[in-house]
């Protein structure tokens, strides 16, 4: 091993970056895309662009329960209409085990036509901290050990940095390419070093018991299941094998308001629908607090009474709720919101410049020594930065492309645009390959075309243009996303020309990508 | 070949270790310190990332593996034994 | 809000500027007395401090101390990325 400590945290620092940095730029982009997962589900579902009633009533769920009801689903979560989300959304397992999702109108209640897609709250956020692996929760535990790398990588980049208070805002980018990378890597991390930090620190600490469930054993011993009683006040009865009618929702909500004081529940749990046994569960949105503070209060659902009241009081509970709120970001707070998603990309930049560093300074070396280590990380550096965002794009695209209820060679419509994006990933990896180092500059100019693309598609099969949404207040969601893909596309072009430049003027790098 | 047997003690011992000693300081809490259950439980698995980001950070600054391998086994070992003992008494 | 921007903003380029690299890059062959850098980096982190209270005072403790930090981290990569393409655009001028 190294034979100092900054020597040794040198070799972690470079060897997990270029093992993980790929996984850690995807993890970090669907993050930064989850930022804005409704307004992408906007963008996505078109028919769900909707407005919220003036004044909601809790009865409107009312036709949402019903489908549940006819599904015989044992459980049926219901969200309740948001500014960021004006839909009814419905889930709930069938009685074959398979999962449904369904929309409903906020002011008639009735259902919204399939739209075909899993948008971002089913894939892109999922993706975040699942990758959407779902054999044996492997997906679960990669991410777990990206994010306990992502905190070494932290410490460890913090211990080399040796002029960390000299070189805080250098940014050199007349100099050669290599040590603009480094520096623009050194600022990145330095002065986002608290976001990172935190970021990965909450992430992994939203997941506590499932990374690190050795404690609760050992407490709980057989009756682990005990603690999410104790801890968060959960209530479990039985089906009574009874058929009753539900209560109105309003009243199961005005109950709950009673406990809160004030304040509006985010969603509505019905335990055994449809039996005499059946039971409510409200919890208070927490959008006015930054911790993510479940306040739930269980209501009988056929007499309407109130069964059990619960919120986290105890210190480590408390504590946990509010780093995990730090993450969630599920509180009304738009400037807050937008920080968050450029935060994320300045963690993007940081991982994607890390990786191009190690690149640029083995390239030499590598080609004289006839090693193809730098080629390949080049590569896949190229596809993991530059191709997911094609991807990316590329799933934005085909759902707007692909008409409502279609479907090719017998995959389903949500299937098929996710099977485009891996498709055109792939592509990207591909392409990297055979082009080498002139890999960027068409991955850059296709990137500009495609956001623009998204668009103009946008517009053409939607109606919903630039001018349309700016002017009308509950379309902002859709003018949001259109003005930042717009952006993508400018900075994509000007980041596209600048390295065309730079080749140009450079014989030396030139010949090098030409080789 | 010593790199893969480093990069695995950190990961997979570190992980095993960690748990351990998670473990028992939660059993402490709740037999002599008086804590309750769930939160001695919350705050154990909450601690475990920041004990096993040094154990990580530790096992690939120390120059001899040997010495990492023992350190580990022993505080395990220890641990183990911990909760074993505590449970006994509490239960 | 948007003047707890503008503050942190000032503050970090104080604190660029008291830099005596950075002063030399921006006033160009300018020689930064010690005692005015010193002073510089203090007026600097005041107004940093002074962006947190007025983020608390609008925002309430928990958010005002987190748009803050968020902020502050926002503002720094502005500065610098500003302060490196400063040079250029005043010798162009």
């Amino acid at each position: 091993m190294e034979p100092t400590f900054r020597a040794s945290m040198n070799w972690l620092h470079t060897w997990s970056g270029v093992v993980l940095g790929s996984l850690l730029f995807a993890i970090f982009w669907m993050g930064t895309l989850s930022v804005f997962d409704k307004e992408i589900d906007r963008w996505m579902m078109p028919a769900s662009r909707l407005a919220l009633p003036e004044q909601f009533s809790y009865e409107t769920m009312r036709p949402a329960y019903k489908a549940a009801l006819a599904a015989k689903a044992p459980a049926v979560l219901m969200l309740v209409p948001n500014e960021r989300n004006p839909v009814i959304t419905a889930l709930w397992r069938n009685a074959d085990g398979s999962f449904a999702q369904r929309l409903f109108d906020p002011s008639t209640g009735t259902e919204l036509p399939d739209q075909g897609t899993f948008a971002a709250s089913r894939f892109i956020y999922p993706f975040h901290y699942t990758l959407n692996l779902k054999v044996f929760g492997l997906g679960y535990w990669i991410v777990g050990l990206c994010g306990m790398m992502m905190m070494v990588l932290c410490v460890s980049g913090v211990v080399i940095h040796r002029k960390i208070f000299a070189d805080f805002f250098t940014f050199r980018p007349e100099r050669k390419i290599r040590r603009a990378t480094l520096d623009l890597h050194n600022v990145a991390g330095v002065l986002g070093l608290p976001f990172h930090v935190v970021i990965s620190v909450s992430g992994l600490v939203i997941l506590f018991s499932l990374y690190f469930p050795s404690s609760i054993w050992a407490v709980y011993r057989q009756d682990a299941r005990l603690f999410g009683r104790e801890a968060y006040g959960s209530y479990v009865r039985p089906p009574a094998r009874q058929a009753a009618d539900l209560v109105s929702f309003d009243a199961i909500v005005a109950k709950a308001r009673s406990v809160w004081g004030r304040g509006e529940p985010n969603y509505l749990y019905v335990f055994n629908p449809g039996d005499a046994a059946a039971c409510v569960q409200v919890n208070r949105a927490s959008e006015d607090v930054v911790s993510n503070i479940s306040h739930v209060v269980y209501v009988d659902g056929v007499t309407g009474e109130m069964l059990s009241a619960n919120k986290p009081e105890k210190p480590a509970a408390v504590t946990q709720r509010f780093i995990a709120g730090l993450h969630f970001i599920q509180f009304r707070h738009w400037t807050l919101r937008w920080l968050y998603f450029g935060l994320g990309l300045a963690g993007c930049v940081l991982i994607a410049t890390g990786l191009l560093f190690w690149v640029e300074s083995r390239r030499e070396r590598h080609r004289k020594l006839g090693r193809s280590g730098a080629r390949v990380v080049a590569a896949v550096t190229v596809a993991s930065v530059t191709g997911i965002l094609i991807a990316t794009l590329a799933f934005m695209v085909t759902n707007r492309v692909l008409p409502l209820g279609g479907s090719a060679f017998g995959i389903e419509r949500p299937a098929i645009e996710i099977v485009v994006f891996h498709l055109v990933w792939l592509l990207a990896l591909l392409h990297a390959f055979v082009s080498g180092g002139r890999a960027w500059v068409g991955q850059c100019w296709t990137i500009s075309v495609l956001a623009l693309a998204a668009v103009l598609l946008n517009a053409l099969t939607t109606g919903d243009h630039l001018i349309r949404t700016l002017a009308d207040r509950q379309l902002w969601p859709v003018a949001g996303i259109d003005i930042t893909l717009l952006m993508a596309t400018v900075i994509a072009a000007c980041v596209a020309l600048r390295l065309a430049r730079s080749a140009l003027a450079d014989p030396r790098a030139s010949q090098e990508t030409g080789a | 070949m010593k790199i893969f047997a480093r990069t695995a003690l950190a990961i997979v011992g570190g992980y095993l270790g960690t748990s351990a000693i998670i473990a028992a300081l939660s059993m402490i809490a709740v037999a002599m310190v008086g804590m309750e259950r769930s939160e001695a439980a919350t705050l154990g698995s909450m601690l475990g990332f920041v004990i096993y980001l040094g154990v990580m950070i530790w096992s690939f600054a120390e120059p001899a593996l040997i010495r990492i391998t023992l350190w580990l086994g022993a505080v395990t070992a220890l641990s183990l034994t911990l909760v074993l003992l505590l449970g006994r008494f509490t239960s | 809000m948007m003047i707890a921007v503008l503050l942190l903003l000032a503050g970090w380029s104080l604190l660029a500027g008291s830099q005596p690299r950075q002063f030399s890059r921006i006033v160009r062959h300018g020689h930064l007395p010690n005692r005015t850098g010193i002073a510089m980096r203090w007026a600097g982190a005041a107004l940093l401090m002074g962006a947190l209270v007025i983020l608390v005072r609008g925002e309430g403790p928990s958010f005002g101390v987190l748009a803050w930090a968020c902020l502050l981290s926002i503002s720094a990569m502005a500065v610098a990325l500003t302060l490196a393409w400063l040079p250029k655009a005043i010798s162009a001028t």
